[in-house]
């Protein structure tokens, strides 16, 4: 008779003894030593980014500036106020109405230019 | 630099459009730090990410009035253009430039190498996200760097989740491999 047969513990001893910290194949170990290895490397990354400067900052501030739509209901007011004035003058000359839909869609630029200014610093 | 304006992006893009002057200062507080840290470390050049950043956020201006809330992300969504124009530039740079020598890491025993600070592991980590092919380094740097969800990652990307994840995976494969010779001071505190 073998141990087996007349010691039912044997296995679990072995199978106990095969899951002992030492039977971690290196394999593993290794891919576990990069990855802490990597997030050490990226907490580091994300710690500490560039910070944008001031003067891009400024750059980008002068863009939103001149690219920002003009207040809509500020220029269909003064449009609108344009239109009624150039009728009121045609209809008091005697002349025809004119054309205020086109006159709406005139590119009239009746809102003040804006300075260029940096931003201030915070 | 700090962003304390309440309002979501998509209510501050709206506000610009309507031409409130006071909805284009937050946007660019939350957006521009993140843009700039991604494109410098795409292109590994200060003037070339503050370039990349400053035309991003143009494009969003001049998107603002045309801009569909919750259709996207503003983060994603300049992440995607940002990434894009990184892409332009460094494709440029390819066609101009030879392709130079791998330049290897310092081989240095781990026995006598000094503990590392958090500099010198950025200073590593960066120094190898330049050995990465591009989409590689990219992917790498909106997921573990940005720490975007996949889904996000290929929104900005425009490619698919499996794709981010055989992307990331490759690249962090990579990664290891370039900081080799460094393990054992990296894992130090």
């Amino acid at each position: 008779m073998t141990d087996r047969d007349t010691d039912p513990s044997a296995d679990l001893a072995a199978d106990l003894a095969a899951l002992k910290p030492d039977a971690v194949p290196d394999a593993l170990m290794a891919r576990i030593a990069e990855d802490a290895m990597l997030e050490q490397a990226f907490h580091a990354a994300r710690a500490t980014p560039p910070r944008p400067s001031d003067l891009l900052m400024a750059r980008i501030a002068r863009d939103a500036k001149r690219h920002q739509p003009r207040n809509r209901s500020d220029t269909g007011a003064w449009l609108t106020l344009v239109a009624a004035g150039v009728a009121g003058l045609m209809i008091g000359f005697g002349g025809a109405l004119p054309d205020t839909f086109s006159l709406a869609q005139a590119d009239y630029d009746l809102t003040p230019s804006y300075d260029f200014e940096l931003l201030a610093e915070e | 630099m700090s962003d304390t304006d309440p309002r979501s992006d998509d209510a501050l893009l709206a506000a610009y459009a309507s031409g409130d002057q006071t909805a284009a200062a937050p946007l660019a507080q939350r957006h521009a730090p993140r843009i700039l840290a991604m494109a410098a470390r795409m292109l590994n050049d200060r003037t070339e990410a503050e370039d990349v950043t400053q035309d991003t956020l143009l494009r969003l201006w001049r998107k603002a009035p045309d801009w569909q809330p919750g259709r996207a992300q503003v983060s994603t969504w300049t992440f995607r253009v940002a990434a894009n124009l990184c892409t332009d530039r460094l494709r440029k740079r390819a066609q101009l430039q030879p392709l130079e020598p791998e330049q290897d890491l310092p081989d240095t025993a781990p026995g006598t190498l000094a503990r590392l600070h958090a500099s010198q592991r950025r200073t590593a980590l960066e120094d190898a996200l330049q050995t990465l092919p591009d989409r590689q380094r990219l992917a790498v740097i909106l997921r573990h760097i940005h720490e975007l969800p996949n889904p996000q990652v290929a929104e900005a990307m425009e490619i698919s989740v499996d794709a981010v994840e055989s992307l990331t995976a490759r690249g962090r494969a990579a990664l290891a491999r370039a900081l080799a010779p460094r393990r054992e001071a990296l894992i130090h505190d």
